[in-house]
């Protein structure tokens, strides 16, 4: 079922007029490091269900073993130490240690909600900048570091009257040994802009019927559905699939316990429900899915959305499901924690 | 008795074994003494510079120091060292190559008296080494730490606790009705529940006595003002009593009437207090940022959560309302008396009252899956290991804290 499904949003994305092709990739259970999406890739690792016990486990350790993403922090670390470099020459500051641990994690912070570009986007509590209309010249702006309270002066530029100037281009040192400190900070700066937006999915998938079952239309249905609403949704997800047989009429349950019903706990609302058709089925029949498939026990107040793909021909067979729910991955927007720590702004 | 892992995944794996040198001058004692009590970071650095000149004396040279800034020297004038200079280097904390040698000691606590017998992590070694395997993209196998993106002391050498399940599940027992723990960040001791991000900063504050002090008198005098709910705060807290099951389910209009009249009471009270208003303002995920699922204002989450983490605020507010007292005497019946019975014990205001969701492996045979939850009150399970083993149990990353001696943890 792996490879039928690799192969069907491969497909989509190669109808798809500005899709670009995604990387796919087909993992073992026990596959613990992948390579990371490249600069403006997608990449969708493809697992089956029962590595979904592990999920929040794969989407980190991706992330956090990226070279990109190392990178990036290097070249942050660097500047920290620059800047504390200056900091302590110019008597700003006598121990480095605390000072060095509170910028680390606003920068740690500001990584986890607005992404790297936030670190260098003035205003967000590490840089500002404040701009002075000079009538006959044009706007006069100031860039500042600030930390404890103050606003440390860095740089200056002057945008005349008409021009444009993108991010923090043109700022000149105010004095010689802020060189270095500039120049980092602008080529971050540059770096940041010039990326492209990279994403990935895990997709965690079982079926419960022989792969020679599912009509290929359904298949492609369920990719076009995912490939639409969910992996272009955000940079890191992990999401769960699963192919089965509806069943009408009856109450037992789709699989015994075992593994993969154990990793189904891994999922939260909303849930999805993809049918191939609605022939022979009853409202009970959807109302007790959740059950039927041992998903966790949940409150009317949480979402089912519920779809019927509309392909008559399949209107003759037993009406086949597909089932898609989101993993909690543990990333910020989901979790308001780094590396662990919970972190308030 | 530990077990201990050595982490192949570090950047010094080309390094040469046995390249240590023993060091007989006494100098380096002395400076060694005195980087610790250096009273500067330009002090330490020059120590930190003296040192590793006398250290690099007779140095195998084996690579090109990594920070040679760190000691004033350009990239160019960068000195070849070995391993010792590096082991006597101010800055070896600070450095990637201190990530050599890593290694993790595994010990076997118990949380609870019924299931009391720890674990011994000898026995269970092979089991233990499969929560560090990894298998890299050639398909070869790797000796990993599971906790990365999990713990800031991930890929450095710290200890490392083997839990049994049961104990855990009963050490720390929860609300009934948090049913989506995925984003509670951490366990509060003393009303034995989980707790969740915003929870932090009001607990910050009723553990402030001044602030506690103002919110009772504000409780206990003033006159209410009427409608003071919004259309949504009303709405949201009828999901909340539902969701809590408050007054054993039954929503009748009399108890309603009750509750709302002592919401609009405390968010009142709540509002006359400028240390709420950050929390109040900030805006509020439902299921993320607290446990229900309500759209209400921060004014009432909050108000909700001071309720259930701290009871005695309802105590004290029906014991001077006892108009109210009548109809909401069944309100939380469970919160009043900590759950489980394993209260513990915080004597002092100092102690500390709360702890992280600490993340962990879960260890457990194919037939063990059905007795085991992937989210725990205390704790979150971020991988899962399938081994033979006599029992579940977990294998927790304590974030740097010592669960022998945490206050209040052992069979309080």
């Amino acid at each position: 079922m792996l490879e039928r499904l690799k192969q069907s949003i491969l497909r989509c994305y190669a109808s798809s007029p500005e899709g670009r092709a995604p990387r796919v990739q087909i993992l073992d259970k026990d596959c613990t490091d992948l390579e990371p999406p490249r600069a403006g890739e997608t990449l969708i690792a493809l697992l089956p269900l029962s590595a979904a016990t592990s999920a929040p486990f794969h989407s980190r350790r991706t992330q956090y073993t990226d070279p990109e993403a190392n990178e990036f922090s290097q070249r942050i670390d660097d500047l920290i130490r620059d800047l504390q470099s200056w900091l302590v020459s110019e008597k700003y500051i006598e121990d480095d240690n605390f000072w060095s641990y509170d910028v680390r994690n606003k920068i740690g912070q500001i990584r986890s909600s607005t992404g790297d570009a936030g670190v260098l986007r003035p205003g967000n509590g590490l840089l500002s900048v404040s701009s002075e209309l000079i009538a006959s010249k044009g706007h006069q702006e100031s860039l500042y570091f600030c930390f404890g309270g103050m606003d440390l002066l860095l740089a200056e530029r002057l945008i005349p009257h008409g021009n444009a100037i993108n991010g923090l281009d043109d700022f000149v040192a105010i004095h010689r040994s802020l060189d270095a400190i500039l120049e980092a900070i602008v080529g971050l700066s540059l770096t940041v802009r010039q990326r492209r937006v990279s994403s990935m999915t895990f997709l965690y998938v079982h079926s419960l019927f022989e792969k020679e079952k599912a009509p290929q239309s359904f298949i492609d249905h369920v990719a076009r559905h995912l490939v639409h609403e969910v992996i272009a949704e955000t940079k890191v997800q992990s999401q769960c699939l699963v192919f089965g047989q509806m069943r009408p009429g009856s109450e037992a349950t789709y699989m015994s316990p075992n593994v993969e019903t154990f990793a189904l706990k891994r999922c939260t609302p909303p849930f999805e429900l993809i049918l191939s058709s609605t022939a022979d089925l009853e409202l009970d029949d959807v109302l007790n899915f959740s059950k039927r498939l041992h998903l966790p026990p949940l409150s009317l107040q949480f979402e089912m959305h519920v779809s019927e793909f509309e392909d008559t021909s399949l209107n003759q067979m037993t009406p086949l499901f597909a089932f898609s729910s989101p993993i909690w991955s543990g990333f910020w927007s989901t979790s308001r924690e780094i590396n662990g720590e919970q972190v308030i702004i | 008795m530990a077990v201990e892992i050595v982490l192949s995944e570090n950047q010094l794996h080309t390094l040469k074994k046995n390249s240590k040198r023993t060091l007989n001058n006494p100098e380096v004692e002395r400076l060694f003494g005195e980087l610790v009590w250096a009273g500067s970071a330009l002090e330490f650095k020059q120590i930190s510079i003296f040192l590793r000149e006398l250290v690099t004396k007779g140095s195998a040279e084996e690579f090109l120091c990594q920070h040679p800034n760190w000691f004033d020297e350009t990239a160019e004038s960068a000195k070849l060292v070995d391993r010792t200079v590096c082991d006597f280097c101010g800055y070896r904390q600070l450095c990637e190559r201190a990530v050599d040698n890593l290694s993790v000691k595994i010990l076997g606590v118990s949380m609870s008296e019924h299931n009391g017998i720890p674990l011994s992590p000898e026995d269970n070694q092979s089991a233990l080494e499969r929560c560090f395997q990894g298998i890299n993209q050639r398909g070869e196998s790797t000796v990993i730490d599971p906790f990365l993106g999990f713990s800031p002391l991930a890929n450095s050498s710290r200890f490392l606790y083997l839990i049994p399940y049961a104990s855990m599940v009963e050490r720390f027992p929860d609300m009934p009705s948090n049913q989506i723990l995925h984003t509670a960040i951490g366990y509060d001791l003393k009303s034995a529940q989980s707790i969740w991000p915003s929870d932090i900063r009001i607990l910050q504050l009723l553990m402030d006595k001044s602030v506690l002090l103002r919110l009772k008198k504000s409780l206990k005098s003033g006159k209410r003002v009427a409608g003071n709910l919004t259309k949504l705060d009303e709405l949201s807290l009828r999901d909340i009593a539902r969701q809590r099951q408050w007054n054993m389910g039954d929503t009748g209009d009399e108890f309603v009437m009750s509750m709302q009249s002592m919401f609009e009471k405390i968010i009142q009270v709540l509002k006359a207090l400028p240390e709420f208003k950050p929390i109040a303002m900030t805006p509020m995920k439902p299921f993320v940022d607290h446990p229900f699922n309500s759209s209400g204002s921060g004014w009432l989450i909050i108000a909700v959560r001071i309720l259930e983490l701290h009871p005695q605020v309802l105590e004290f507010y029906l014991n001077h309302h006892p108009e109210d007292a009548l109809f909401l005497n069944r309100f939380m019946p469970d919160s009043f008396e900590r759950r489980g019975g394993l209260s513990v014990q915080l004597d002092h205001e100092e102690q500390r009252r709360f702890v992280p969701r600490f993340p962990a492996v879960l260890l457990c045979s194919e037939d063990q899956v059905q007795q085991v939850e992937l989210e725990l009150s205390s704790c979150r399970v971020v991988r899962t290991q399938l081994v033979s083993i006599p029992a579940p149990c977990l294998l927790i990353d304590p974030l740097d804290f010592d669960l022998n001696n945490l206050q209040g943890w052992n069979f309080a």
